[in-house]
């Protein structure tokens, strides 16, 4: 798993603050940028507004994680379906960015095996930035405890804003 | 069980017990050691460096908001990521690590009264309030020395339990580096034991082998011996008995009769030197095992009749009588004539020779139980307790037996012969004996259907 969050933070201390684009208000603008290929290369996106998103099949987990204190309800579309926009043969790796830069790798394969969601709700309410969202990759880990492990709980992104499809 | 096993089992199971044990000790520590793995994205240093990096952006966007390069949204997002952030720290399992890590986290509280009192002030923010927003990143900026302690003593606290583990490994690695070792050596010990013990077994086995073809060498030189010895005897004997029998069929009224007596001695003398010889070959026969049987069905009646008169001069010689009691003329068995008149005779001169001058020998032949028995019984001095078990051993004679002084040569072999001819028969042969009474011998065979 590749952590870019070190690097990241050397870069903001060395002045470097990327510029942000996003505002949470209105239910039409960006949530979420699926692009295709590396993060700083040029490639096929989509851009997501919740509105889009809400428009989805959703998809209902109710699970416990590392950062929830009980089982909880989220709802979502499936990661899958997202990154069907623009992933091509032999892609294998999704690239996940958060708000604050955190990025962390997972295989397409989790989203294949697993119906792993990007939650919209938290128990049926929009989640605010405050409260992790307003994306927040989930996975069913009750339902297959197998995915308790820190390398699944590393993959569950909250504020996510972008994902990259890479082979 | 012998010793050395109980021993190599006993290594045997130390070395198994101290494998199990290290195996448990290490699956132990592995789940330990997954848990500060540095790694681990959600690990507790990753927490209080995200703080800091968190409270840096919010400290920089205020910065550049009163700069005028960033909005106000801008600053309310990384406010709002701050106190995402401040709140997830309060709980999960990271939370439950820095707990126990035991680290003054005083200041993450601070921050929070922070957040809670300027929340309102961020929200309003405009052009006007820019110069107020350096005094806010100020409030901001001066809580990163603090965060910065709380991540070292982090970093620290999961580097010591690192090291702890470190620490415990190395000794379960030290401890299984000498099970290793003894291992090892208890292998070896094994191995050694074994290479040992095989060679001791090869060592015996090749003793015993050696025995037994010196033994089996030995009889053989034994049997081929005996069989030299009758066939020399045998020539000069048959020469012998046809001159002795020419005589006495030429002796006449005119011979003196101390001359008739004497030819008379040589044809006894030499009738049993002939049954001797005979027994001798027979013994030959059965140690090499190359006895055959020509059966037929006969009366045993005339076959006993006919032993009784052939048999009668030996016994006369003892000044024994043979006489036949009770002949059961209608009994019939399937057997070699010539094997079981060998049996009759042998049991005739034992008895003969066995038996006080004056005494009867008795014969007799009844139906038992669905069994032809034949009994030969004398009054002589009877078999002694000590030696009843053993004689129908081959060569087994009773040294001390006062008749052998007076029967002359005697080979033993007698009663194994009978022995032997009567079970080729299917039957068996037993005695009743009393010491000084007298013995009698029942040949038990099945009759002839």
């Amino acid at each position: 798993m590749k952590i870019s969050y070190l690097l990241t933070a050397a870069l903001l201390f060395a002045g470097t603050v990327q510029a942000e684009t996003s505002d949470t208000g209105k239910a039409s603008d960006t949530v979420l940028m699926v692009h295709h290929g590396a993060a700083t290369e040029a490639g096929r996106s989509v851009a997501f507004s919740m509105e889009q998103l809400r428009a989805l099949q959703q998809t209902t987990i109710v699970t416990t994680n590392e950062f929830v204190e009980k089982a909880t309800s989220f709802s979502g579309p499936l990661l899958r379906d997202l990154v069907a926009e623009v992933a091509e043969d032999g892609d294998s790796t999704l690239t996940l960015t958060a708000l604050n830069d955190y990025q962390v790798e997972m295989p397409i394969a989790d989203s294949l095996d697993y119906d792993v969601i990007v939650a919209l709700e938290r128990d049926g309410a929009p989640m605010s930035v405050r409260e992790n969202g307003p994306l927040w990759i989930i996975y069913p880990m009750t339902d297959h405890p197998e995915l308790n492990d820190a390398v699944y709980s590393g993959r569950l992104v909250w504020q996510l804003v972008q994902i990259d499809v890479q082979p | 069980m012998t010793r050395f096993d109980r021993i190599r089992w006993l290594v045997f199971a130390v070395v198994i017990a101290g494998m199990a044990a290290s195996v448990v000790a290490l699956v132990g520590m592995r789940d330990g050691m997954r848990e500060i793995g540095l790694e681990n994205p959600n690990g507790p240093i990753w927490f209080t460096t995200g703080v800091e990096y968190d409270v840096a952006r919010v400290e920089g966007t205020l910065t550049d908001f009163a700069r005028g390069s960033a909005g106000q949204d801008e600053v309310a997002l990384r406010f709002d990521i701050l106190w995402s952030r401040l709140s997830q720290i309060g709980k999960g399992a990271a939370a439950q690590k820095l707990d126990g890590y035991d680290i003054d986290v005083t200041a993450y509280d601070d921050l929070r009264a922070l957040l809670t009192r300027v929340e309102g002030q961020v929200a309003t923010l405009d052009d006007v309030a820019r110069r107020e927003a350096f005094a806010l990143a100020d409030e901001f900026r001066a809580f990163l020395p603090g965060l910065r302690q709380i991540s070292l003593a982090t970093l620290d606290a999961s580097a010591a339990e690192a090291t702890g583990w470190r620490d415990r490994l190395l000794s379960v690695s030290d401890n299984s580096l000498i099970l290793s070792g003894a291992l090892g050596v208890g292998v070896l010990l094994l191995a050694f034991g074994f290479a040992l013990e095989s060679q001791h077994t090869r060592r015996e086995l090749r003793l015993k082998k050696a025995l037994l073809e010196e033994a089996q060498v030995a009889d053989l030189a034994k049997t081929q011996f005996i069989a030299v010895v009758n066939h020399e005897l045998r020539g000069p004997l048959s020469t012998l008995n046809s001159a002795i029998y020419a005589l006495d069929i030429s002796v006449g009224k005119d011979m003196p009769p101390k001359f008739v007596k004497l030819v008379r001695t040589a044809r006894t003398g030499s009738a049993q030197l002939t049954s001797l010889v005979n027994d001798l070959l027979e013994a030959d026969t059965y140690a090499t095992g190359q006895s055959d049987y020509a059966f037929e069905t006969a009366g045993l009646a005339e076959l006993l009749k006919a032993q009784i008169s052939v048999n009668q001069p030996y016994a006369r010689a003892f000044g024994v009588e043979i006489v036949a009691e009770e002949l059961d003329r209608d009994l019939r068995v399937d057997g070699d004539l010539r094997r079981l008149g060998q049996v009759v005779s042998n049991l005739l001169t034992n008895a003969a020779k066995f038996s006080n001058p004056g005494d009867k020998v008795s014969v007799s032949l009844k139906r038992v139980g669905g069994k032809v028995v034949l009994a030969v019984k004398d009054t002589g001095r009877g078999i002694p307790e000590a030696l009843r078990e053993r004689i129908f051993e081959r060569f087994f004679q009773a040294d001390d037996a006062p008749g052998r002084e007076r029967s002359g040569i005697g080979l033993g072999i007698g009663l194994s012969i009978v022995r032997s001819v009567v079970e080729a028969h299917r039957g068996e042969v037993t005695f009743e004996s009393t010491p000084g009474r007298g013995t009698t011998f029942f040949v038990r065979l099945p009759e002839a259907a």
